[in-house]
């Protein structure tokens, strides 16, 4: 039995997830930048647009949901063409998630290193203050016990 | 009189003058540096008449921007490998050579603020680091079409 869903829309959604994949090539690429770059601002600032594509694409995603129960072999195409061509958009569509992935993946990676290192320093500069309110009331209490000692 | 506080000039003029190294490569050794530093600041907070230390971040953004420029300019008689010449830009622009990008702050910036401002930063990238994550799984979890 062929499936009643057109199959331009399959089509369709393919060719819009592929461009929208082929966008978050470059963002994933700049966001590696940022990382490095070391402004954490600037970052925030960047990942708030990058929402906006990131929306996109679940959107996508969650509209290619219903067609993927359909069997492939139940899928109906004007063409053998259209087929074609959208196995192609497919096989992009994995070659820029692959990459899109790792970029991040690299981001994800660096940036966690970042705030451990960050949290690392914190933690030592907490442990010195604590050294140094100890040396400091140490201080204090000594001339006191010398002097008890001596007068006594 | 040389200071060994300040980065030398060759390196400075490294920095910005070859164009073997890529850019990104700078930035993040800009950055390694200037941590480094940051961490100085804090690990010398006892010394006495310690002062800190860092980069003008604003400047090297500045000049980095103007390396990129000068990187996209056709080649001048020299070749893009020889940018300087005699301490000056052979691109038109003196290069303040003399001038280092490090510098000592006078005002010696206390202690509160450095570690204020490394706490807000680590605020800043943990949120970043979530957001991240977050959509790293949704890609990640994308279905493969079968066709």
């Amino acid at each position: 039995m062929k499936s009643s869903s057109p199959p331009e829309t399959f089509s369709e959604l393919i060719r819009q997830k592929e461009n929208i994949l082929q966008r978050l090539v470059p963002i994933s690429k700049r966001q590696l930048e940022l990382v490095r770059n070391g402004d954490s601002a600037l970052l925030l600032k960047f990942l708030q647009r990058k929402l906006a594509v990131m929306d996109e694409f679940e959107e996508i995603e969650r509209r290619l949901t219903p067609l993927r129960d359909i069997p492939p072999e139940d899928r109906t195409w004007t063409s053998e063409r259209e087929r074609e061509e959208t196995r192609k958009a497919i096989k992009r569509c994995e070659e820029c998630l692959a990459a899109i992935i790792a970029n991040d993946a690299m981001s994800t990676n660096e940036l966690a290193n970042v705030t451990e290192d960050i949290k690392s320093q914190l933690r030592q500069i907490r442990q010195s203050g604590r050294q140094r309110t100890y040396a400091i009331q140490n201080a204090a209490e000594t001339p006191n016990l010398r002097r008890f000692n001596v007068d006594g | 009189m040389h200071n060994p506080m300040l980065i030398p000039t060759h390196q400075f003029r490294a920095l910005f003058g070859g164009t073997t190294v890529p850019v990104l490569e700078q930035v993040v050794n800009f950055n390694e540096a200037r941590q480094a530093l940051l961490a100085g600041n804090i690990a010398n907070f006892d010394t006495p008449l310690y002062q800190a230390r860092d980069v003008d971040v604003g400047e090297f953004k500045r000049k980095l921007t103007e390396a990129i420029e000068r990187k996209h300019r056709p080649p001048g008689p020299f070749g893009p490998e020889y940018p300087f010449e005699n301490g000056k830009s052979i691109h038109g622009d003196d290069w303040p050579l003399d001038q280092p990008i490090l510098y000592h702050d006078l005002n010696n910036v206390g202690m509160e603020h450095q570690v204020t401002e490394m706490a807000k930063n680590n605020v800043e990238f943990n949120t970043a680091l979530s957001i991240m994550r977050h959509q790293m799984t949704l890609l990640q979890t994308a279905i493969s079409e079968r066709i």
